[in-house]
């Protein structure tokens, strides 16, 4: 099974996709400040959710490395039997569309209370999913090729608005350190923040196309790493400009510490330049998630092509923005702080846990699959 | 055409989807009254605000108009008044370029909340539009008074407030400077303050007119002005804030025969906070350097001990400032507008998490100590003051 033109994916190509999708929630939230204590540790939050998120993704770890190449839809189908193995594909599909949706609606909510005012939703959402859908049909390797290019520049954004910034940095606003705040309540909002890492199924499924000649345990880390300082990056920018207090009161933090460039009265009113860097983002991030539910969804069925279910899976997110109150900023905020971290949990912790447990009850039934 | 050559060219299709196409967000310049400066202030209840708005129209045949005009509305709400403004003129505000706000002494004792809310919730103000409060004239006032130094008064007032870094004696402060210390809880907020004064113009024989200053500061408690400092005394806030990165403090003359003064290059402050008990004692130490600008003593400037001596008259004189505005604060005010609660809370966090909500009354009662060194490493071009042979 293949994921578009045969090629199979490289570990840096892997690392760059799951760093696009992932980076992107805190370049819109900068969550670490809407969790709590919401003070001048917040950035330490980032910093620890990376370790959290390693241990809660030792399943997904030992499940690629040991089903190396074989499509997760596949191996579910091998652990679980066939009836139960393709409703968890079904289901894993369903989760990725869903975020895809989810995903949208935050894209919407963002060009609609920043730049593009009075748009309406309808002509948003077709530019999008017009795109994304496109994206997602000429195949997930494309959209990878694309992100490789696409997370420099965030990457390149992201250090310059930060370099740019640094006139009104105010270096006081992280005092005092650990003192507000105890290392119980902070290690609590790292777990809560880990358990909105929904990007953790992108990479499940899209390791199994990774070349064998890169490890995936590496490959894993390294995006990690990557995604961490970043994490860290944008919201000590955002604390440093804006301060704890006040960043936690805005819906897009980031966009605001943004706005506040201003180099010798020349250099200002540059915050369009993160906003290209977003769209673009976003749409990378959307067409991902259609064409990885595609994925799944294909080998699930076993079906010839993944893409008989792009259109009918674009249409879908598009109804089900436009006919019902998800896109209020009140509606799907309550998704993303409430009811996030727990479908992302039972999908990206407890469900891999789950299969590894089965691994080790089947283990001898298994090696008749040579695993 | 190869496969990657049509990737190319779709993705030239799609990247000139954003930057040639409308939308339903296109701003017309000629659709557009583009705000530079905005007066805020309540009559009977209504919000009244009044927009400087650049006038893109300047050279017509047979005269000249005004670069700047002026339009008012009202309304219930801020927003309400803001579109009720479409009434009377033709454009739409356009938010992004207002570069100060005027708020009245009436709506900023009322509350700046309200107006806040509705700043930093729409999508074209910035936060980085400094604000002032006009001390006993109307804002809308200010805004009217032609001053022929800008074109715009909105640009006349912004170089006021950046220029008053030369003389020390306002504050420069933009909405998130004000955001940052309401929400902090350390600190009370300040912005600075606009002032109307009437003057003999130059050259005009007795004619007097309509002069702007942008002089002292005004203090809130939360979002609600509570009182005023002069320019003296925000000069000795700035010091303590270190805020003071330029400016002249004239001192007495080591023989008080004159006096000498000392241009700020830099000043420092530290904070040092003790606690014993219920009582706080702070030590706010002053380090100055300084440029001897001007003597008018006749002094030896040539010698190390008269230079010593001109540093500590002028440690001295700082120190009478910064311990007035101290004392106004705590006694008049009272309230800290020096921030002196971060210190408190750097220091003693685990004190600080106690006392926070009463910091203000700890601060009332808080025995501050205030030590102010100068160094005077520079003395000018001259050595050998004009007149000081004479004056043997």
């Amino acid at each position: 099974m293949m994921i578009g033109n045969g090629e199979k994916l490289t570990s840096f190509q892997v690392i760059m996709l799951v760093v696009t999708c992932r980076l992107l929630i805190n370049y819109a939230f900068t969550p670490a400040f809407n969790l709590p204590p919401g003070n001048q540790d917040a950035w330490i939050i980032d910093v620890l959710s990376g370790v959290y998120i390693l241990v809660m993704y030792l399943p997904v770890l030992f499940l690629s490395n040991r089903f190396r190449g074989i499509p997760p839809a596949q191996y579910f189908e091998i652990l679980l039997g066939k009836y139960l193995g393709k409703f968890a594909g079904f289901m894993i599909s369903l989760y990725l569309l869903f975020f895809a949706f989810f995903f949208s609606v935050i894209f919407i909510d963002f060009i609609k209370s920043s730049v593009l005012t009075t748009t309406p939703v309808y002509a948003i959402l077709i530019l999008l999913l017009v795109i994304a859908a496109y994206a997602a049909y000429i195949g997930l390797d494309s959209i990878i090729r694309a992100a490789e290019l696409l997370i420099i520049f965030i990457m390149f954004i992201i250090i310059a608005f930060t370099v740019l910034n640094f006139n009104n940095f105010d270096m006081q606003a992280f005092l005092p350190i650990l003192h507000d705040s105890n290392i119980f309540q902070l290690n609590l909002s790292a777990i809560s923040l880990a358990g909105r890492f929904c990007d953790g199924v992108m990479f499940m499924v899209i390791i199994a196309y990774m070349d064998k000649k890169y490890s995936v345990n590496k490959t894993f880390i390294t995006t990690l790493l990557l995604f961490s300082s970043f994490a860290v990056l944008l919201t000590v920018t955002t604390e440093a400009v804006l301060g704890a207090d006040y960043a936690k009161r805005l819906n897009f933090p980031y966009y605001t510490t943004t706005q506040q460039i201003n180099l010798f009265d020349f250099i200002q009113r540059i915050e369009f330049v993160n906003v290209i860097g977003w769209i673009f983002g976003f749409m990378i991030k959307i067409s991902s998630f259609i064409a990885a539910s595609s994925l799944v969804m294909r080998d699930t069925l076993k079906t010839k092509s993944n893409q008989i279910f792009i259109i009918p899976m674009s249409i879908l997110i598009m109804v089900f923005i436009l006919m019902t109150d998800i896109t209020k900023n009140a509606v799907y905020r309550k998704i993303i702080y409430v009811y996030a971290p727990y479908l992302v949990s039972a999908f990206t912790y407890a469900f891999p846990l789950i299969l590894v447990i089965v691994y080790f009850f089947r283990r001898k039934k298994l090696k008749a699959y040579g695993k | 055409m190869g496969y990657h050559r049509k990737k190319i060219v779709l993705a030239l299709i799609i990247f000139h989807i954003f930057i040639l196409s409308g939308c339903w967000d296109r701003e017309e310049l000629n659709t557009m009254g583009v705000a530079g400066a905005l007066a805020v202030e309540e009559k009977d209840g209504n919000k009244e605000l009044a927009f400087e708005i650049y006038n893109p129209i300047r050279e017509e045949e047979g005269g000249k108009e005004e670069s700047v005009k002026f339009h008012r509305s009202s309304g219930v709400s801020f927003f309400d008044a803001i579109r009720n403004i479409t009434m009377s003129y033709d454009k739409k505000i356009f938010f992004s370029h207002i570069k100060v706000i005027i708020v009245s002494e009436e709506t900023a004792r009322e509350g700046l909340l309200g107006f806040f809310d509705f700043w930093t919730r729409q999508h074209q103000p910035r936060l980085s539009t400094y604000i002032l409060v006009a001390k006993d004239v109307s804002p809308s006032e200010v805004l009217s008074s032609r001053e022929e130094m800008e074109d715009s008064y909105a640009d006349y007032i912004m170089s006021l407030v950046k220029n008053s870094k030369n003389s020390g004696k306002t504050v420069s402060i933009n909405i998130l400077d004000f955001l940052k210390d309401f929400y902090g809880k350390e600190k009370q907020p300040i912005v600075g303050t606009i002032l109307m004064k009437e003057e003999k113009q130059l050259g005009e024989g007795n004619k007097t007119g309509n002069k702007l200053y942008a002089e002292g500061a005004a203090v809130f408690s939360g979002d609600k002005l509570i009182g005023f400092i002069d320019g003296q005394e925000a000069r000795g806030l700035n010091f303590v804030t270190e805020k003071m990165d330029s400016g002249v403090v004239v001192s007495p003359s080591p023989d008080e025969k004159g006096e000498n003064s000392v241009e700020i290059i830099n000043s420092e402050s530290e904070y040092d906070v003790d606690f014993s008990g219920n009582d706080v004692r702070i030590k706010i130490s002053i380090r100055i350097l300084g440029a001897l600008a001007e003597t008018n003593a006749g002094v030896d400037t040539r010698e190390p001990e008269i230079i010593k001596e001109i540093e500590k008259n002028n440690s001295q004189a700082v120190k009478l400032e910064v311990e007035h505005v101290i004392k106004k604060a705590q006694k008049e005010l009272k309230t800290d507008i020096f921030g002196l609660g971060s210190s408190v809370h750097r220091q003693y966090p685990e004190k600080w998490a106690s006392i926070k909500d009463q910091w203000n009354e700890f601060f009332l009662n808080a025995k501050i100590e205030v030590n102010v060194s100068t160094e005077i490493p520079r003395i000018g071009l001259i050595n050998i003051p004009a007149g000081m042979e004479e004056r043997k």
